[in-house]
């Protein structure tokens, strides 16, 4: 785990020349990924009730591989590669189920539902994987929460098996689809983002009055992007192949405007993490204790 | 001798050259043969001005004028006679009724736009901007109307984010919460109709400085001219040429700037008296004032004579 913070906390310059090839894309796992804190919250969950201790949520809940963004031949080899790793913390999905709802019905039987009269609508919530169903009584139902695109879709076939067989819907899974997903990644380096939206007036929009980040909008992809000045990005696109092309799309942009970090600063950012990853260590140690029992 | 009846024939000629050009003289009311000179029309209304205005005030009522001055933003539909306000005895029936009642025939798109200009022009009062700005704003806000792209939106948020893009444009921007002081819309509405306005009218805006604001804080608190120069000078320093401060708003940089010349001077003033003014927290200002704390030395201008010197600056 640490090899991957070292990694990302790599200056780039070692690139030789000002461009920067963006190597390896991958979209993690954030089971894998102990120090995130949607890995955090899915280890104690599903480390609660369900009695198989430890390890993420349940080994192939999507483990992306997409294919690696090939750069052309570097100048110099390199020990190792920079990796920026995009962890994906939701994914929004919406489907049918094809048959009128009674509402007020599945909130008197249901199990872990609750009823919005004023929102006309009834939300369900999954412990695994750990996610939260809405749905109308025209018989669409919006699922959120889970982390990857996979796992929707296992989110959404146990609703609908829910309302199949506890509640004796004549459901039927029908018209799936992946509508928002939302992705974080964090650059190694510091962004100017002053110039940056200086740089590109209509595109980007930056008001710090109203939002500590620039929206970087990318209308081909229908992405848009959050850019911080810590380096952070957010990212939330239609598709998770979307939000990696976005990443890879921004990344040369924002690599223009780095801001190398001074040794204090970097020095700060390290013990920050560090502390972090105590504390996440610990909180794990505590949960996998409870669950050997 | 003018018109008979039925033919047209050019109404007054020269009896010696018929076909030559009329002069008109509007001042003495002839009209003159521009062969001969004889003065063939007579009596010609003259269209100068009854009145002959010397008084230069603009508020006074201009007796040559008819009415007052067409509105051009108000679309030029509007050329019927409307009935003025009932004054005088005359107006007024027995019962003490008022004669004419009925004034309420304006189209409607020209009475949301008069609606909307009233209240720009009430807030631009209250915060004392010119007429400048109130017009760049009333004619924004027209654009905005005619365009329809952000029709559902209430018209005093439409106004108020006009009159914010109109203050940005004219160079001496202010900020979402002063203008929030002076309308009834949250800020957050406002914000977004700002950022409709801008993508519907295709437009941009500079981004704000710290600059913009020094003026204006400094003289609310009453701190003296080389405070003002100075915090300008941090302010700047801090924000774009060191970059101490990333991420953080040039609003809360300006006041953390102010904070610490005013305590470098005689004049203190106390981050909570800063934060009424600039309309941000006293933390927010402590928060930038410790990032901007430990590079004091190089942030004050070289020919700044300390009150207090750097070290007994404040650590909050």
């Amino acid at each position: 785990m640490s090899q991957i913070w070292a990694q990302s906390a790599q200056p780039f310059s070692r690139s030789g020349s000002g461009t920067l090839h963006v190597r390896t894309c991958r979209v993690a796992d954030p089971a894998s990924l102990r120090p995130g804190p949607m890995a955090l919250v899915q280890t104690l969950s599903s480390a609660g009730p369900m009695s198989a201790g430890g390890g993420g949520g349940g080994g192939p809940s999507g483990l992306v591989e997409p294919p690696l963004v090939a750069a052309s031949a570097p100048a110099a080899p390199e020990p190792e590669e920079p990796v920026i790793d995009i962890v994906i913390n939701n994914v929004v999905s919406s489907f049918s189920v094809s048959c009128h709802l009674d509402l007020k019905h599945i909130a008197q039987n249901g199990h872990n539902v609750e009823y919005r009269r004023e929102n006309g609508m009834v939300t369900m919530k999954m412990r695994r994987p750990y996610t939260t169903a809405s749905m109308w009584s025209s018989g669409k139902i919006t699922c959120t929460g889970s982390t990857s695109e996979a796992e929707a879709r296992v989110a959404a076939r146990r609703v609908a098996r829910y309302l199949q067989k506890e509640l004796s819907y004549p459901a039927r899974f029908r018209n799936f689809r992946v509508v928002n997903v939302l992705g974080t990644c964090t650059m190694p380096f510091s962004i100017k983002i002053a110039d940056f939206s200086q740089k590109y007036p209509r595109i980007a929009c930056y008001e710090p009055e109203l939002h500590p980040g620039v929206t970087y909008r990318i209308n081909h992809l229908k992405a848009t992007l959050k850019v911080f000045s810590t380096g952070s990005i957010t990212v939330t696109a239609p598709s998770v192949s979307a939000v990696q092309q976005a990443i890879e799309h921004i990344f040369p942009l924002v690599y223009e405007f780095r801001k190398d970090k001074s040794p204090e600063e970097a020095a700060a950012a390290a013990a920050a993490r560090a502390r972090q990853l105590a504390e996440s260590d610990l909180e794990l140690d505590d949960s996998s204790d409870g669950s050997d029992d | 001798m003018a018109s008979s009846s039925g033919r047209k024939v050019q109404q007054i000629g020269c009896p010696a050259h018929p076909e030559a050009h009329l002069i008109e003289d509007y001042r003495a009311g002839d009209q003159i043969c521009s062969v001969c000179g004889l003065v063939v029309g007579d009596r010609v209304i003259d269209v100068g001005s009854e009145w002959r205005t010397f008084s230069s005030d603009k508020n006074a009522a201009d007796p040559s004028r008819v009415g007052g001055a067409e509105n051009k933003l108000l679309g030029s539909s509007d050329l019927s006679t409307m009935i003025g306000d009932a004054r005088g005895a005359a107006s007024f029936t027995a019962d003490g009724q008022s004669k004419y009642q009925n004034r309420r025939q304006m189209s409607s798109s020209d009475r949301a736009l008069t609606n909307a200009f009233r209240e720009i022009a009430l807030m631009a009062d209250r915060i004392s901007l010119p007429r400048t700005i109130v017009d760049r704003s009333n004619n924004l806000f027209k654009q905005v109307h005619d365009g329809r792209n952000l029709k559902g939106r209430s018209n005093d948020a439409i106004a108020s984010a006009c009159l914010y893009i109109s203050c940005r444009q004219e160079g001496v921007p202010r900020t979402f919460k002063e203008i929030c002081a002076v309308s009834k819309i949250s800020k957050k509405e406002i914000g977004r109709c700002f950022k409709l306005i801008l993508k519907a009218l295709d437009t941009t805006v500079d981004m704000i400085t710290t600059g913009d604001f020094m003026s204006r804080f400094c003289a609310n608190l009453r701190l003296p001219n080389y405070v003002q120069r100075a915090a300008t000078y941090i302010a700047r320093r801090a924000a774009k040429e060191l970059d101490i401060v990333p991420g953080r708003s040039p609003i809360s940089v300006a006041a953390a700037a102010i904070y610490m010349a005013s305590q470098a001077s005689e004049d203190k003033k106390t981050q909570k008296e800063i934060g009424d003014i600039a309309g941000v927290a006293d933390v927010t200002i402590r928060q930038s004032y410790k990032l901007m704390l430990p590079r004091a030395a190089e942030l004050f201008p070289p020919d700044f004579n300390f009150h207090t010197p750097i070290e007994d600056l404040p650590e909050l």
